[in-house]
């Protein structure tokens, strides 16, 4: 391969690697860029070919991948705020299991809080038939059209029941985030 | 692909797998006798401790050490380079996380040979 054809590979990988480094601060990419550019140089200056240091680097998605994803983690873990700690997982669950066992466990979560706060609502507007019923044909958290069918297991316990499932949705949620997260930091 | 090459790739893998954990304590190692820049990391790492550490795992891995506090860099532009060099060197509290490392690997790697060389019963 002629000097100048891979003087032009590197340089199109650099653009590549540029462009997939996008989604970092300009000053990390380009700190990047510049640390990346000065081996390649020094690399090959030093008789290495071309195609075999980049090989060392692997593709400039997948490399900058490293960077972004590590920068993800730590942002995430340094702040713990629930959004960021959900992006990471959200941003991950397509190629990793712990991510995607995490996603699963916090849309349940997320759900059950939801119906949480549905019945609640549900028992502060119509308290008569918002209820937990259980009766021989129906059983079920929400509204009856006739109370006499079933019993309302919960009664006025049912809005302190909601909220306590709410809490417990949000405390396992933030558990199983901050333990997600960590499982990938220590993977990286 | 080959028996013989397959093989060989496995044992690569294998290889790669163990020494994935390593190479944070060997760079700290490293760069607690003196700063150094990454193309100079990796050739020490391969020559002086046998590892080939790849340069898309080095620079990511020296970035999270510095965003960590364990290293800090800068940059410096030597006499014999044609460029800047990013050197990284070791902080305070990398010297401490070496150690705490070098400690739990010595007893880690004691108590394996210990198992591994066990007599068979």
């Amino acid at each position: 391969m002629s000097a100048a054809k891979q003087d032009r590979d590197v340089a199109a990988w650099l653009r590549r690697l540029n462009w997939a480094l996008g989604a970092l601060p300009a000053r990390d990419r380009e700190e990047i860029l510049a640390e990346t550019a000065a081996h390649l140089d020094e690399a090959t200056a030093a008789g290495r070919p071309a195609p075999d240091v980049l090989a060392g680097f692997g593709s400039a998605e997948a490399y900058a991948r490293r960077f972004i994803d590590d920068a993800d983690v730590t942002q995430a873990l340094g702040g713990q705020r629930s959004g960021d700690l959900i992006g990471v997982v959200a941003r991950r669950a397509h190629r990793s299991l712990v991510a995607a066992l995490a996603g699963v466990a916090l849309l349940m979560l997320g759900m059950a809080g939801l119906m949480a706060v549905t019945v609640a609502v549900m028992e502060i507007q119509d308290p008569v038939h918002a209820g937990l019923w259980w009766g021989p044909t129906v059983r079920f958290v929400g509204t009856i059209d006739d109370p006499a069918m079933a019993r309302d297991l919960l009664g006025p316990w049912l809005i302190p029941a909601a909220v306590a499932v709410l809490g417990a949705a949000w405390v396992l949620g933030r558990l199983i985030l901050l333990a997600a997260v960590r499982t990938l930091a220590r993977a990286r | 692909m080959t028996g013989e090459t397959r093989s060989e790739a496995a044992a690569e893998n294998r290889k790669a797998q163990l020494l994935k954990g390593l190479a944070e304590l060997a760079l700290l190692s490293l760069l607690a006798e003196r700063a150094c820049y990454g193309l100079e990391i990796l050739d020490r790492l391969r020559d002086g401790a046998g590892m080939d550490v790849a340069e898309g795992t080095i620079y990511p891995l020296l970035h999270r050490l510095e965003r960590a506090g364990l290293a800090r860099a800068e940059w410096r532009l030597e006499s014999d380079a044609a460029r800047p060099r990013k050197y990284y060197a070791i902080t305070d509290q990398g010297r401490l996380e070496l150690d705490q490392q070098t400690t739990e690997w010595r007893r880690v790697s004691r108590a394996l040979t210990a198992f591994l060389d066990r007599s068979e019963p």
